[in-house]
């Protein structure tokens, strides 16, 4: 398992130092997370990371999962879009319905602790069906809520208040509520599968495996087949590009257990690309992290065109093997990709393509982003920066009154 | 080597021992959105005259402990801003000149701060907007401030923790520092000089540093050079 240690091969001792002078003010306490799903998508991949280091550090965390028929994650879905801006009418039923599963995972789902962090909207209502107690409660927002569909908001705002504070991932996305709210960006982890260096040999098996040939320049898209991620949108682009540059599309993705909504899109997305034996759609198993690093290392340039987007991790793991990355200017790619340092920004089909020609027909100057990209992840968005922010927030939970905490 | 090792050896020897340790500390922000966004440059106006001081101080001062060139040129946020999403390069050129530690309190900046933005509206014939999505958005944070468990009791050590403490730690001791207490001036580094050495010309040189307009990274290649420069005179 990794430790705290292994990082100091990756980041500065002095803020491995920092990360555990902040954990000695915590130590003790008892920390809940709980989300929706143990497999696929970004919050439980950060959450795989970051439990296992909190508790290596004297704070006691543990990681449950809700549970849910199709039925009701098909509901929490379309709560996840119109929180994202969607416009979906729901049935009071399904709302019930909503509400009614959660107060079933309370009845089996023991949180007692100092804090409880409850990620994303799927168990926001929990709060409702346990007794006040010392516990604080936090709700930690993955998604871009800045233009929430009304009707829903004013619903999920009657469970929203009872909570103590929020976390977001941008202040854009914050909300006008009555308490603290916290900026914490996600992260990635550089010493997961999914991050670190890889052996020529394993990249070459991937490929391998796959059938993909490094005969012309590849373009790549990680992501969910969601609908948000506009991989229609990509294929577009991609034969925009072609007209010009001979070169290789891979969109590849998973289905998350709590997205009942992909297989459509995949099947869409199969059907625009029709024959064409220079796209690759690669259904990626659950786990498949080595398979993604190797297709994010070969890739010449990657692609992130998401319509809505929470934060966009896909775009932090390219930056990190020092990749040009070219993504939809929304959410938290906004805060990742600024033009011509650490990527580009783009708004339509006709902007992906014109960026992805600009980049490939600049080996240097797609270096030269990409290294830049690197160096801004390494700053920013790395799981021990990820870390130390929820540390500070263990620790301002029970002070929340202060600007200034000192120690002498 | 041998010959080094002496002579490293005496320089530790002859060393002045300063009379109380300099204590470093880590220094961790969490940020908090208000809520509050500008869409133009007099929203903007109208947020920053009733912010609370909590808001400016974290824009005006907090913010440089993420400036970085790679995502905007400017050593502060609303310069940025101004430069990026209201794309007017003349106002950012000013808000990028006014330094903020030129004033006591944080309310004395904030009104030059209005003043500069008040007079420039003036004369302009139209209010510049931020794009849908590209808008102000007003934050303040929440600080823990805690010791680090590094301490220098003379010269030396004092530059080789220079080396072993986070960014957010010297921006604390260098840039932070002189606002905290109203009746601060200067870093806590040239202080604890000042205080247990008698080393004018070196504290001279160290308050010489043009602080803002380098990042906190840049402010500690300069200070690490002045310090190698005068250990070398020992």
């Amino acid at each position: 398992m990794t430790t705290l240690k292994d990082y100091e091969k990756i980041i500065d001792k002095k803020d491995i130092k920092q990360i555990e002078s902040l954990a000695s003010l915590s130590k003790g306490k008892k920390v809940i997370m709980v989300n929706s799903t143990k497999d696929g998508g970004g919050v439980s991949e950060i959450l795989h990371r970051l439990v296992p280091l909190i508790n290596e550090l004297g704070i006691c965390c543990e990681w449950k999962v809700i549970s849910g028929n199709n039925g009701f994650f098909n509901i929490t879905k379309n709560i996840h879009n119109a929180l994202q801006g969607k416009r979906i009418k729901f049935l009071d039923e399904d709302l019930k319905k909503y509400i009614e599963v959660n107060k079933k995972n309370a009845e089996s789902l023991k949180l007692d602790a100092d804090i409880v962090i409850i990620h994303d909207p799927q168990p926001l209502p929990l709060i409702e069906f346990y007794k006040k107690s010392k516990a604080k409660w936090v709700w930690r927002c993955h998604i871009d809520i800045s233009k929430p569909e009304l009707n829903l908001w004013k619903f999920l705002k009657n469970y929203l208040v009872k909570y103590d504070a929020s976390i977001f991932s941008m202040a854009k996305f914050s909300q006008k509520l009555p308490h603290p709210q916290y900026l914490i960006a996600p992260s990635i982890d550089p010493l997961s599968d999914k991050n670190r260096e890889l052996k020529k040999s394993i990249v070459n098996d991937v490929l391998k495996k796959f059938n993909i040939k490094r005969d012309k320049p590849i373009i790549l898209q990680v992501s969910r087949f969601d609908s948000f991620k506009d991989p229609i949108g990509v294929i577009k682009a991609y034969r925009l590009v072609k007209k010009e540059i001979n070169c290789r599309l891979i969109l590849a993705g998973g289905l998350a257990g709590d997205d009942p909504e992909g297989e459509t899109v995949l099947e869409e997305v199969r059907k625009e690309a029709g024959d064409d034996p220079d796209i690759n759609i690669l259904l990626l198993k659950p786990k498949s992290d080595i398979e993604i690093n190797a297709l994010q290392r070969v890739a010449d340039v990657v692609i992130q065109k998401s319509l809505k987007e929470g934060f966009g991790l896909t775009v932090t793991e390219a930056m990190w093997k020092a990749k040009p990355v070219i993504g939809g200017e929304v959410g938290g790619i906004t805060i990742q990709l600024y033009n011509h340092r650490t990527g580009f920004l783009i708004n339509s089909i006709e902007g992906a393509a014109y960026r992805i020609r600009y980049l490939l027909n600049r080996p240097s100057v797609s270096r030269k982003i990409g290294n830049s990209a690197r160096d801004f992840v390494s700053h920013n968005y790395l799981i021990t920066g990820h870390l130390r922010n929820y540390l500070a927030l263990f620790y301002i939970m029970e002070n929340p009154d202060k600007d200034i905490i000192h120690i002498r | 080597m041998i010959l080094y090792s002496f002579e490293s050896n005496v320089n530790i020897y002859k060393m002045k021992k300063a009379r109380k340790k300099f204590k470093f500390y880590s220094y961790t922000l969490l940020i908090s959105p208000t809520g509050q966004k500008a869409s133009n440059l007099r929203e903007f106006l109208n947020i920053l005259e009733q912010a609370e001081d909590r808001v400016i101080f974290h824009h005006l001062y907090q913010s440089h402990i993420r400036y970085d060139q790679k995502i905007g040129e400017f050593p502060s946020d609303y310069a940025n801003w101004v430069a990026y999403e209201l794309e007017d390069i003349a106002l950012a050129e000013k808000l990028a000149n006014f330094n903020p530690y030129d004033y006591k309190t944080v309310n004395e900046a904030r009104k030059v701060l209005i003043e500069i933005i008040e007079e420039y509206i003036w004369d302009l014939p139209t209010i510049p907007w931020a794009r849908p999505g590209s808008e102000f958005y007003f934050s303040s944070a929440t600080t823990i401030v805690i010791p680090l468990g590094i301490e220098a009791s003379d010269l030396k050590e004092f530059r080789d923790a220079l080396d072993n403490i986070p960014d957010s730690s010297l921006y604390f001791h260098f840039y932070e520092s002189r606002k905290i207490k109203k009746e601060k001036k200067y870093d806590d580094l040239s202080k604890w000089i000042e205080n247990n050495f008698k080393k004018n010309e070196l504290v001279k040189k160290i308050r010489g540093i043009d602080f803002y307009f380098f990042s906190v990274g840049e402010t500690r290649k300069k200070l690490i050079s002045i310090l190698d420069s005068e250990l070398k005179k020992v």
